[in-house]
Order: structure tokens, then sequence, then C-alpha cells
């Protein structure tokens, strides 16, 4: 009896705490999420802010942030390219004032060329900054995604969508690294291709050339159309037929512990339920942090993109009126090549978008 | 605005004046339609000094380069040269003559595009 009342009293120190809310910090170690706040560099943190597991993410004040300084970097750029755009525009307006002045001889053809080719070289300037600014974008997306795609899967695996989770990240992955080769390999050679092509149709009247501006054109918008819509297609069947394979294994789980240990059983299927419903929040919160992590990261290069298309078709449109002819569509096809480079950019920025989409509207547990 | 009116005011003069001096002494019409045109052209040259600030506005935004947009302004004084000879040497019945400046203000238009056609066609080179 004394020995009983002696162990009894011991027995307290014997007992270690036990706290529910480290399940969450403990399911986000094992599953490296943090990984999605890691990839991002000083001043894309500054936008998207700390990532927060427990749900209380502040998304709100992050895509503020983000839209501020897209604001910011679209009217820097814009003021910039505008003293570009009157350039453009003051060459159109002294190559119709020539040809005004001889209608009847070759001189109004002379000018036009002069003006092709004197907005040719102004381009030349700028023009390797700003494809190399959009493949520096695609590595970028490229990088941030080998960080946070595999612990963004890994805790959607942690959830219970085990199956899910791998046939997505498999896809995801395999996505990635076809578009990012196809990019380096075959589109950003095309645009730079489309680009010699329309400046040399510019100068020389040719329908060969002007085919082979088609042609290249084609090409790269059909291959980035291409890859992305099977991605989409893929990704959306993929979770349509694993997920409810998944929900079946977690029911049957749950169902299969709680009956064969007679009196536990119902306490561990709780657990484990409450561990895959902590798992759950640490994954809609990774995945919002990471659809804001690709807007910050996608933001730049859009808004520079973005404004140096709409400057460039804006001058040819000014330029169609006043001068016409090659010279506008010189302007034209440029501000169609920045447009292809900002659909590539796009492209790769959605489907990083929608793998981390698809992952938090996954519901296995 | 004024500047348009003095200008026809004087065409016009210069060109009644021409034809009442045609029939005696078609040199002095001559000179006389050279002297007027010559002298509208300067007056207009001082609505000029819109184009020349145009002109250091784009020198400024190009860093300083007059590289670009020297070919432009060569070719612009070349038109007007060529238009105004061509018709004056038409005016006194010189065809040929008149033919002859054009075709070699067409040369010169395009001796002036040559410099920028093979920068670009270099800057072709360098994409492909």
């Amino acid at each position: 009896m004394r020995k009983l009342l002696f162990v009894l009293l011991l027995f307290p120190l014997f007992v270690g705490s036990c706290k529910a809310e480290s399940i969450e910090e403990e399911t986000a170690r094992a599953t490296d999420i943090y990984q999605v706040e890691s990839g991002l560099d000083e001043e894309e943190r500054s936008v998207s802010g700390e990532l927060r597991i427990d749900g209380t993410y502040d998304a709100r004040g992050a895509l503020g942030r983000l839209l501020v300084r897209f604001w910011n970097k679209l009217r820097e750029e814009l003021r910039r390219e505008m003293h570009f755009g009157v350039v453009l525009i003051a060459i159109a307006l002294l190559g119709s004032l020539a040809s005004s002045i001889c209608p009847g001889n070759r001189i109004p053809e002379a000018m036009e060329l002069i003006s092709c080719c004197t907005a040719a070289l102004l381009l030349a300037g700028s023009l390797g900054g700003v494809i190399s600014q959009a493949a520096d974008a695609l590595t970028r997306l490229s990088d941030y995604s080998k960080a946070a795609v595999p612990a963004f899967f890994t805790t959607l695996a942690a959830c219970g969508a085990a199956v899910s989770a791998s046939v997505k990240y498999a896809s995801v992955s395999f996505a990635m690294d076809v578009f990012m080769t196809v990019s380096q390999r075959f589109i950003l050679p095309l645009i730079y291709a489309y680009l010699a092509v329309s400046i040399s149709g510019s100068l020389f009247d040719s329908s060969m050339i002007q085919t082979a501006s088609r042609v290249t054109k084609w090409c790269a918008v059909s291959s980035m159309t291409l890859i992305t819509t099977a991605f989409c297609l893929f990704i959306s069947l993929s979770g349509a037929i694993s997920g409810s394979a998944d929900a079946a294994a977690v029911k049957t789980a749950k169902t299969v512990i709680s009956t064969a240990l007679p009196v536990v059983g119902g306490i561990l299927s709780d657990s484990a339920a409450a561990m895959l419903s902590a798992a759950g929040v640490i994954k809609n919160s990774a995945g919002i942090f990471g659809l804001i992590a690709v807007c910050t990261i996608c933001a730049g290069p859009f808004a520079v993109l973005s404004v140096k298309m709409a400057v460039f078709k804006a001058c040819s449109a000014l330029s169609e009126l006043s001068c016409g002819g090659k010279y506008a569509k010189l302007l034209g096809n440029v501000g169609t090549a920045f447009g292809m480079l900002l659909g590539l950019v796009g492209s790769y920025g959605m489907m990083l978008f929608l793998a981390f989409m698809s992952g938090i509207r996954m519901v296995a547990c | 605005m004024e500047l348009i009116y003095k200008a026809s005011a004087l065409a016009l003069l210069s060109a009644v004046v021409s034809l009442l001096l045609k029939k005696q002494n078609p040199e002095a019409a001559l000179l006389l339609s050279v002297l007027t045109a010559v002298g509208i052209l300067i007056a207009a040259m001082g609505l000029l000094n819109g184009l020349q600030e145009l002109r250091e506005q784009i020198r400024k935004i190009l860093g300083g380069s007059e590289v670009l947009i020297a070919p432009i302004m060569k070719c612009l004084a070349i038109a007007i040269v060529t238009r105004i000879a061509s018709e004056l040497c038409k005016d006194s019945a010189q065809n040929a003559a008149a033919a002859a400046v054009e075709l070699a203000g067409t040369v010169c238009a395009v001796s002036t595009v040559m410099p920028l056609l093979m920068s670009v066609l270099k800057m072709i080179g360098g994409l492909v």
C-alpha cells in the first residue's frame, strides 16, 4: 500500500508535456514547407510577407503590397518608354514630311528606308536587355519552382492525398522542365528570328520574308499554347482521377484503425484526423503564399514587357496615320515580339500558379 | 500664320510679273522665279526653329548622339532642294535638267541610307 502511494506520488515527475499546437510546427518541419518562403529573395519577401502556417497569413496585405509594387514599376517603365515613343513618332513625322515634299520620285521610299533603319538601330540598344530580362524571369520562376513545389506537394501528401500529390508533382516537374527546355532552345530563338525577319521585311519587299515572319510567329505562339493547354488538361484530369482514390484510402484507413483496435482505435483515428487537418491548414497557407510569390516574381517583368508592347503598338497605330506602310508595320511587329515574350513569362507563371491552385483545391481528409 | 499669307502674296505677284517679263526677257523671268523661291524659303527657315528644338530633344533622349538623327535631316534637306530645283527647271521648260536633278536627289538620298543599312544588316546577323 505504501509502495503504491509512493509510486503514485512520484508519477507526475515522469509525465511529459503534450501540446496540441505543436502538431502544425512539427508537420511543417517534417515537410520542409518553409522552402516556399526561403525560395524568395529579400525584395520579393518584403512584398509577400512572412509565411504563417497557422492560417493567419496576411494575404490581403501581401496583395496590396504586390499591387503597389506593380504600379510603381509600371509608372517607372512608362516614363522611360514615353521618351522613346516620342522619338519614334518624331521619326515618322519627319519621314512623312519628306514624302510630302517630293511625292513623285524615289525620295519618299529612301526616307521610309531611313526611318525603318533608324528605328531598328534605336531598338538594338534595348532589345538584348529586354530579352535577357525575360529569360532571367523564367530562370527565377524555375528556381523558385524547384525550391517550393517539392515542399508544397510533400505537405499535400501529408494531408492524406498521397497518390494525387505524387501524380501532380511528377506532372508539374515534368511540364516545368519541358517548358524551360523548349523556351530556351526553341521559343526564345524563334522570337529572335521573328525580330530579325520583321526588320528585314521592313527593308526589303519580299513575300517570302513576310511568310517567314508569319510562320515564325505562329510556331512560337503555338508552342506556348500547346504546352500550357496540355499541362492544364493533364493536371485537371489527374486531380479528378487520383483525388477520389485518396479520399477512399483515407476513409478506409480511419475505419480500419477505429475498428481494429478496441479501446484506443477511436482515439488514434481522431489523432490521425487532427494531424491531417493540421497538414491541410499548412498546405492552404503555403499554397496561398506560393500563389502570391509567383505573382511577385512575375510583377516586374510583366510591367516592363506590357509597357514596351503597349508603347510600340501605340506608335505603330500613330505612324500608320502619318507615314503608313513599312515603318508602322515594323513597329507593330516589334510590339508583337514583346507580346510573345510577355506570353512566354506569363505561360510559365500560369503553370506554376495552376500547380499551387490544384494543390489548394485538393481535399482528401 | 502671317508667313503663309505673305509668301502666297509674294509668289502670286512674282508669277504675274514673270508672265509679263517672259515675252520680252525669259531669263529675267526665270531669275525672278529663283529669287522668289529663295526668298520664301529663307523666310520659312525662321519657322524651322521648332524643328531645331525637336532635333535637340531627340538628341538628348538618345544620349547626345547625332548618328541616328543626322541621316533623316540630310534626307529632308535633299528632298527640299531637289523639289525646288526640279520645279524651277520645269518652269523654264528644261525637263531633261529637271529629271537629272530628281535622279541626283534620289541617288543622294540612297547614299545617305547606305551606312544605316549596313549597320542594320549587321544587327540582323547578330540576332540570328
